[in-house]
């Protein structure tokens, strides 16, 4: 139960509104908690965020527009102090280091935190950090893999997309040639055997994700 | 085989004064340019003399022909004459260059020196090896082939006709000159050495022009005041008395003949001077009645192969001496001019002349003829009779003429005969003459005519046949008051029939008994014992016996207008063109002591063996060879011959033509012409000219190409005629006839060999056939190379075919993984942001829920509600989801259902709003698309309608498909908000809907057009073409990449 006085003033960040729906009907039946904003996208959140000054940020990492760890670094390089909890679909190591390196305190699953969430809340409200253990074994077994550099991740992120090579290299404005070397590159980083299974890597680590770039 | 001949030159300078110069004359230059060709190997000169010029013959009598320099038929100028041994003719001009004659064009012709033109050649000889040689003025050149092997300069002077033949082949030249030491050369091909005083050459330094070897290896030489034979070093010196103080020419030519007498020929004329002979060391002009050697400029002398010597002379012509028999024939007689530059007796035997205007042959014919020129009275000669004698009795218009040893004379009146016209004539087995004239009969007795009386005095009239029969009887056809027939027997007329009982025609007698009568009236008629038998000869026509002969064995030959007709047992047949005779109308026959048969026909005398006529005999069909003298050979035929044809013992063959008696001697018509050599002279391809090289190279493909082709042959070049083919063409020979080019068109690439024989005028065709091989060359595409290049580039094609068609699989490989990732990535972004965002939520509030249970149950129930309806809306999202990932239902059927049935359930699922009505248009007949094409068309449709359901806030939604031949349209339309150039273009964020339809265009190929504006609705098309979106649209391969390019090139 809660015992402090404060209020915790929260920011909903999520581009689903069914969910965003369902985290204010979780935090209504806090007393100590107060949803003040929400926001559907990364410059939103920021707008939300410099506007409210909330206590914890509920941040969600797939939105269209600035993806949730740039609105967490943007937040972050403004307000140092500002506490952030990342709580996203998928697990993976590339997007929990990447959230963890801008600035969050806490990377929360949302199939698994349903129960936890308000008291996580105030772990992180309190100063706290809160990494779920599965989440920090994965970030552990991949933290000594090469890592996809950003052209490669572009790349992969437009294979995801459905673009074939030539389309690829238009886009990146690069030749068609050093999309195949990417190509080749990030199939031999990944163990993926084709394009397909490196996007499902991708995805599954968190290097890329669903959102429509 | 050192057939010695003499060739004459003369001083220049003195000429021109004497003579006027010749009319400039410029030879058409069209003819082809010369050239020796492949020099063959001339058989030719081991041939024996052909048809020399008979000496027994008058002057006049041969034929000749004269090519003038007025008429153009000659080139102007032409000097001297000789023959190489090819069969050529070169004659040499100092002003007009060399010309080669074929006996049909002179050819100009250029000494190839280094490019200069050699202009001044004043003699040519031929060699015996078949060599040239050209002397110029102060030169000397040794041709062979065409090529220059030998080039001398002299120091002195060569006049035409200076130079003897050595028997190794080199030439021997006098020269004339100043202080000219050396005057007599010796040239061979590798030198030139001469020789002068220091060799015991006592000439004068002012050289010679006459050079003449005695045959025993010594020299005559002319020279400007004496004749010196020069022999061993030694020279003998004779002086000509009347040249004693002569500053200018001298002695211009030397001759000696087969008794061994030395003709020297003078060019100045007086007392002691012209043309003489060399008695007891002293010059003596040669003088006969009415000759005078003494006043003829002579400029060439030579001496034929029978040994008359014929004489140049500037002035005078021609002159001919046999003997004591001196004839000359000269401008009045036909010669080209009177003043003559050079003799030349070819090889065939014929004389030639050149004169300041022109060229002059003389050969002998086959037929020789009497004529006025001859004696012959006037030209009307109706009969001929060759008596035992040998004298040949001509029947002439105005009197007899009597010939006897070729020489011509007329009888007129005397001997008891009437001057008047003579017109039969008939000598009795017992050696009496019978003289049908115009007023009676005569008979000659002891030289004495005596004419025979008429009992009835009535005068006989013109006696038109005659003949005795084998009692003795003389009978005679006369044309009297009354037309008869008359018997004589013992100089007395016996019988008398007139024409009423006997039909008037020719008369020949029965070797048995009577005689044969040949009447106009289609019939032969045997008079025997007073009794006519009549035996129809099968013509349509009456037409009047020509000439009727019985021979011992009873046949009878008959000549008519329409051939020669014969009678054996009682049957008639006929010899016509169709058997070969070379015409119909036969006018007379006769049987020569060889036994064939000559006939005096209307287009020449024909000869027919016996052979042949007992062939015909046997079988009146059969074709008969036969050879026929024309015009050419110097037969004049004509048809008013009465009595018009005999034999002389000696054999020869006389016929009186009705104007003039003709005669040849079969003994020499066996003497055949020389083979004619057939040459090629040039091949003209796509009027380029090449000479005839070995492996002559034509360009590819030449349209027109023509061959020129020659035979040099002199005695009758008319009647030579050709035959040639073409290896690797011609299938057979050509009968090319008189013509001399071959023509050929568009000749494919390839060799060939070309092949021409030429037959002379006898007839007698040459197995050595000249030769030209050459070959077409490919053109580029013909070439092997070029092939090989084409199959390279075929190969080549096939495997950049391959390569595309391999990339072309590797792309759609690669289109169908990425269709595959993205369908993948859109099932999963389906999912997560339909289903997992859905149920994350409803996680939050069914936890909610249960946190708000503690605090009061009102409160969690309305959670719950919340979540229930939630629950709905996401199952309804998910049913959405679904159907787009199903292609179950996307491939069981066609393109127009699957939008109706999208546009219904679209519509069904807005039921809390304004619901559009939706319209579908199907237009054309409808294609079977192809599963791809169906399938994403279908999707694309589907996302643009789901857009327009759910943003576009229209009232009408309309759906056209269009299956056109060359694409498949579908259009969307709605009469909604419409879009901004944002979503427009596609770059805007968050409606990917409009991207990802863009992307699935172009990944299939297709094309999506937008308009739209803000306010006025939105109108999508998509075209797909075609080759991509129907099934078996083309399905032959090229027709299939056609498509794609098309598709290709309709994407970009």
């Amino acid at each position: 139960m809660p015992t402090g006085t404060k209020t915790i003033r929260i920011l909903m960040c999520d581009d689903h509104a069914l969910l965003r729906g369902g985290v204010a009907t979780l935090l209504s039946a806090e007393p100590d908690m107060k949803l003040i904003a929400e926001a559907s996208n990364g410059e939103e959140a920021v707008e939300k965020f410099r506007m409210h000054h909330p206590d914890v940020t509920l941040m969600d990492l797939q939105m269209p527009g600035l993806s949730g760890i740039d609105a967490i670094a943007r937040i972050r390089s403004e307000f140092p102090d500002a506490r952030i909890i990342v709580l996203t679909t998928y697990s993976g190591d590339s997007q929990a280091i990447g959230a963890l390196r801008a600035g969050a305190r806490a990377y929360l699953l949302k199939a698994h935190v349903h129960r936890d969430l308000p008291e996580i809340i105030r772990a992180v409200y309190a100063g706290q950090k809160r990494i779920p253990p599965d989440i920090a074994a994965e970030v552990a077994e991949h933290l000594a893999d090469e890592s996809l550099t950003s052209r490669e991740v572009d790349v992969l992120r437009l294979i995801a997309a459905g673009n074939a090579n030539k389309q690829i290299a238009d886009q990146l404005s690069i030749g068609e040639s050093s999309v195949k070397s990417h190509v080749a590159s990030i199939l031999s980083k990944l163990g993926a055997n084709d394009r397909a299974h490196a996007v499902t890597l991708g995805l599954k680590r968190g290097i890329i994700d669903l959102q429509i770039p | 085989m050192n057939r010695c001949r003499t060739r004459f030159g003369y001083n220049m300078g003195n000429l021109a004064s004497r003579r006027p110069l010749p009319l400039r004359f410029n030879w058409p230059s069209a003819a082809i340019a010369a050239t020796l060709g492949s020099c063959l190997v001339c058989v030719l000169l081991l041939a024996g003399p052909a048809y020399a010029l008979d000496p027994n013959k008058r002057l006049t009598q041969y034929m000749h022909t004269s090519w003038r320099i007025q008429d153009g038929s000659a080139p102007a100028g032409m000097f001297s004459v000789a023959q190489t041994s090819d069969g050529f003719l070169w004659f040499t001009s100092v002003s007009q260059g060399m010309y080669r004659f074929d006996g049909i064009r002179f050819v100009p012709w250029t000494l190839p020196v280094d490019g200069r033109t050699i202009d001044h050649i004043v003699s040519v000889h031929g060699d015996h090896a078949g060599g040239l040689w050209a002397v110029a003025e102060h030169e000397v050149f040794h041709l062979k082939g065409g090529v220059i092997t030998s080039h001398f300069a002299l120091e002195g002077q060569n006049r035409t006709g200076n130079i003897s033949e050595g028997p190794d082949g080199s030439l021997w030249m006098l020269q004339a000159g100043f202080n000219l030491h050396a005057p007599l050369c010796h040239i061979t091909d590798r030198e030139v050495k001469c020789f002068g005083e220091s060799d015991g050459i006592r000439l004068p330094p002012t050289g010679g022009e006459a050079l003449l070897a005695d045959g025993k290896g010594g020299f005559w030489l002319g020279g400007q005041k004496a004749v010196v034979h020069w022999h061993a070093g030694v020279s003998e010196v004779y002086p000509i008395e009347a040249l004693k103080i002569n500053s200018g020419d001298g002695v211009s030519a030397l001759t000696l003949d087969s008794n061994g007498s030395l003709w020297i020929g003078l060019l100045p004329q007086g007392a002691g001077e012209g043309l003489g002979r060399l008695e007891n060391g002293l010059f003596k002009s040669f003088v006969t009645p009415g000759f005078d050697g003494s006043k003829l400029n002579v400029i060439a002398q030579t001496l034929d192969r029978n040994g008359s010597l014929w004489v140049g002379t500037l002035g005078n012509g021609l002159y001919r001496i046999r003997g004591d028999v001196v004839e000359h024939y000269g401008r009045a007689e036909g010669l080209s001019g009177d003043y003559v530059n050079d003799l030349f007796e070819d090889r065939e035997g014929i004389l030639w002349v050149t004169t300041t205007n022109g060229i002059d042959s003389f050969r002998d014919p086959r037929v020789a003829t009497f004529s006025t020129s001859e004696g012959l009275g006037s030209e009307s000669a109706v009969g001929v009779l060759a008596s035992r004698d040998g004298t040949v009795w001509v029947a002439n218009g105005d009197s007899l003429v009597k010939i006897k040893n070729g020489t011509v004379t007329p009888i007129r009146g005397g001997h008891g005969l009437p001057k008047d016209q003579v017109s039969y004539m008939l000598e009795d087995r017992a050696g009496n003459t019978w003289i049908g004239v115009y007023d009676g009969l005569y008979v000659s007795k002891n030289g004495r005519f005596r004419r025979i009386s008429e009992p009835d005095h009535q005068p006989l009239g013109l006696v038109l046949a005659m003949t005795e029969d084998s009692d003795g009887n003389i009978w005679a056809e006369c044309s009297g008051k009354s037309r008869r027939l008359i018997r004589i027997r013992d100089f007395q007329i016996r019988e008398q029939f007139p024409a009423s009982q006997i039909p008037p025609g020719q008369l020949a007698r029965d070797p048995s008994a009577g005689i044969w009568i040949g009447p106009a009236n289609g019939t032969l008629v045997l008079f025997r014992d007073g009794v006519q038998k009549e035996f129809p000869i099968g013509s349509t026509t009456n037409l009047f016996t020509n000439h009727l002969d019985v021979q011992a064995d009873g046949s009878v030959l008959a000549s008519y207008d329409d051939g020669l007709v014969g009678l054996r047992q009682g049957k008639a047949q006929r010899m016509t063109t169709k058997n070969g005779l070379p015409c119909n109308a036969v006018y007379s026959f006769i049987e020569d002591k060889q036994k064939n048969w000559w006939l005096l026909t209307e287009c020449g005398i024909v000869e027919l063996p016996d052979s042949e006529l007992q062939r015909w005999w046997a079988n009146p069909e059969a074709a008969v060879q036969t050879r026929l003298y024309d015009a050419l050979d110097g037969a004049r035929p004509g048809r008013f011959g009465i009595r018009s044809a005999d034999v002389s013992p000696d054999g020869r063959v006389w016929f009186a033509t009705g104007f003039v008696v003709q005669m040849l001697d079969p003994s020499k018509l066996s003497q055949k012409a020389l083979p004619a050599e057939a040459y090629i002279g040039s091949l003209v391809a796509d009027r380029k000219e090449f000479k005839a090289t070995s492996n002559l190279k034509l360009p590819p493909n030449p349209r027109d190409l023509q061959i020129d082709y020659t035979s040099p042959t002199f005695s009758i070049s008319q009647k030579v005629n050709f035959r040639y083919r073409l290896d690797g063409y011609d299938r057979d020979w050509h009968e090319a006839g008189t013509r001399r080019q071959a023509f050929y068109t568009d000749l494919p690439r390839g060799k060939y060999s070309f092949r021409v024989i030429a037959c002379n005028s006898d007839g007698i065709w040459n197995d050595h056939a000249a030769k030209l091989d050459f070959y077409v060359a490919s053109a580029y595409y013909q070439t092997n190379w070029f092939r090989a290049v084409c199959a390279c580039i075929f190969l080549a094609l096939l495997w950049a075919a391959y390569q595309l068609r391999v990339r072309q699989l590797r792309r759609e490989f690669n289109a169908a993984i990425e269709a595959r990732v993205s369908e993948r990535t859109r099932i999963a972004r389906e999912l997560h942001d339909t289903l997992l965002q859905s149920l994350q939520a409803l996680l939050f509030q069914y936890q909610a829920a249960r946190n708000l249970f503690a605090a009061g149950s009102e409160r969690a129930m309305q959670v719950l509600d919340t979540s229930l309806d939630r629950t709905e809306q996401a199952i309804a999202e998910s049913r959405d989801a679904i159907r787009d990932i199903r292609s179950d239902i996307i491939a069981q059927n066609a393109l127009p259902e699957l939008l109706a049935r999208a546009g219904s359930e679209l519509a069904k699922s807005q039921a809390d709003q304004d619901v559009p009505t939706f319209g579908l248009t199907v237009e054309g007949e409808r294609r079977t698309l192809t599963p791809i094409i169906r399938e994403e068309t279908y999707r694309i449709a589907l996302e643009l309608l789901r857009n327009a359901f759910r943003h576009a806030k229209a009232h009408r939604i309309e759906t056209e498909i269009r299956y056109d031949d060359d694409m498949l349209r579908l259009r969307i339309r709605d009469d909604g908000k419409g879009m901004d150039l944002k979503v427009l273009q596609g770059d805007g964020s968050g409606h990917w809907g409009l991207r990802g339809v863009r992307e699935r265009a172009q990944r299939i190929g297709a094309k999506l057009d937008v308009w739209s504006e803000a306010g006025a609705g939105a109108e999508f098309q998509l075209t797909v073409p075609a080759g991509i979106a129907y099934v078996g649209s083309g399905d032959s391969l090229p027709f299939r990449l056609l498509r794609k390019v098309k598709a290709y090139a309709y994407r970009n």
